[in-house]
């Protein structure tokens, strides 16, 4: 797809050239336009299939903005008017179901979201599922413990394994000592004995 | 598949979806052949009796979200809507294909149960009050096997200790936790309420304070993957007759769901989102009366 055919959002500097774009859609919270229909869809399976490199191989869990950046890096000759139009394709990948999100909670113990392929998604149930199974065996579970229990696909990246716990705490299924605004350390049960 | 040989509107819902029988509300993965569901006939409530179920292979489904709740069925499950029954499918086809990355539809409106309507049910829940507290427990459970742990909303004090002396009677023990959540077990190992009560508003309490404290009165908020907790407690409310008002955010992707007990302007429900749903268990329901609207989720599906 040459730079050309990308769409550009109206509110991105395209006056002057309006002629030229045809096709006109709402992507995420902008108006864009594009040469012709055909072009939007060409962009989306651009855009999929570059989300797809970011998030595989190693399995990475991203979040919005972060996948933007990588996705964006990704496209040769990329103006701002398209770029900025790159998170409304990825919520259509969410919605579509090609990408996941999974919740979590960040150091400071407050939720969001994070991005991975839906390909992966076994991965990451299996990962979630043995890390609340063994948590409820020893009551408490170490950084390097957790990376020991999760499929080694997402244990390959260090980066995924506080994402993975902080799961297990957004969904309530553990707690932690960890002071929030500090990187997380360990999880435990409710109720069992502090980890410090 | 069932509904190929009856000829009348296919009825498949997601497991987790809550039906209302004669003793409370239950998820659609328990109902068996003979169970009584709550169903309008000829605008009248009344229980209407389950002639066969079936676990269907399929996994793939439509999610709508309204704001009388929201519905996990198979596309060609139909919804009753304001201008007639309408598929599933058919809900997902009105989003608008000329936004991408965007949650814009047009819709119609959705027929709903009134909460104001209880002339089918005689206005207490004893004889499901046990089975209604043994779901809080399976909702809410943490922790080790050996002893009960409820993970329960941050609420105040005053509201936990309500709900523990419900749960376990009392003494018992509360641990805060992060992300919104705290975690309640019965000071006396193992011990859980001989007695249960019988008045829906204390285990309306309970099933509410699962869930997170909004930041208003009367709001609660809940992740949106905790969708069975959401159907138990949204069925529960129709049964126990107390208006409510749901809102899926953010919009155009849900992350969680508020619910808040207040009447909805409209009687007629708004759908605010609709999505392609990946389920783990499709079960497919056939009454003994034809031409019925079963209550879902109280919403209406044609059977």
């Amino acid at each position: 797809m040459k730079p050309d055919d990308y769409p550009v959002a109206v509110r991105g500097g395209i006056s002057g050239q309006s002629d030229r774009f045809r096709a006109e859609r709402k992507v995420g919270k902008y108006a864009a336009r594009a040469r012709e229909d055909g072009c939007f869809d060409r962009f989306a399976d651009h855009v999929l299939q570059s989300a797809l490199s970011s998030l595989q191989s190693p399995l990475r869990l991203l979040t919005l903005p972060h996948l933007c950046n990588s996705v964006a890096a990704r496209l040769p000759a990329l103006g701002r008017g398209t770029r900025i139009l790159i998170e409304g394709f990825i919520l259509e990948l969410v919605s579509s179901r090609a990408l996941l999100r999974l919740n979590t909670v960040s150091q400071k113990h407050e939720p969001y979201q994070t991005l991975y392929a839906a390909q992966d998604g076994g991965v990451v149930e299996e990962a979630l599922s043995n890390l609340h199974d063994r948590v409820r065996a020893v009551s408490s579970l170490s950084l390097s413990q957790a990376a020991s229990a999760v499929p080694s696909a997402l244990a390959a990246r260090m980066q995924n394994i506080p994402i993975l716990l902080g799961a297990l705490l957004y969904r309530g299924l553990a707690t932690t000592d960890t002071a929030p605004g500090v990187a997380l350390e360990s999880i435990r049960l409710p109720f069992a004995v502090p980890r410090f | 598949m069932l509904w190929k040989a009856s000829g009348f509107p296919l009825l498949c819902l997601d497991s987790s979806t809550s039906v209302l029988t004669s003793s409370g509300p239950a998820p659609v993965g328990e109902i068996r052949r003979g169970d009584g569901l709550l169903c309008l006939v000829r605008g009248t409530p009344q229980f209407v009796g389950v002639a066969e179920t079936a676990r269907v292979g399929r996994t793939q489904a439509v999610c709508v979200f309204s704001d009388a709740g929201h519905l996990i069925a198979a596309p060609e499950t139909t919804l009753v809507a304001s201008t007639g029954p309408c598929e599933m499918s058919t809900f997902e086809a009105k989003r608008d294909v000329g936004a991408i990355g965007r949650m814009d539809g047009s819709w119609p409106l959705l027929e709903v149960l009134s909460t104001s309507e209880r002339g089918w049910h005689h206005g207490t829940m004893s004889p499901g009050a046990p089975e209604v507290l043994a779901r809080v427990m399976a909702f809410g459970a943490a922790g080790a096997v050996e002893q009960p742990v409820l993970r329960v909303g941050s609420h105040d004090k005053l509201t936990l200790a309500r709900v523990a002396h419900t749960v376990f009677g009392a003494p018992y023990d509360c641990e805060p936790g992060p992300a919104g959540w705290s975690w309640l077990r019965g000071a006396a190992p193992g011990r859980v309420a001989a007695n249960a009560p019988t008045l829906e508003a204390a285990l309306v309490d309970c099933v509410l304070a699962l869930w997170q404290p909004g930041g208003a009165e009367q709001l609660y908020r809940l992740p949106i993957e905790m969708e069975a907790l959401s159907f138990f407690t949204f069925g529960l409310l129709h049964f126990a007759g107390i208006p409510f008002k749901v809102e899926f955010r953010p919009r155009y992707l849900p992350l969680h769901v508020d619910v808040s007990l207040v009447r909805r302007r409209d009687s007629h429900a708004v759908v605010q989102a609709v999505v392609s749903a990946q389920v783990k268990e499709l079960v497919e329901l056939r009454l003994e009366g034809r031409g019925c609207y079963a209550v879902v989720n109280g919403l209406l599906c044609a059977q």
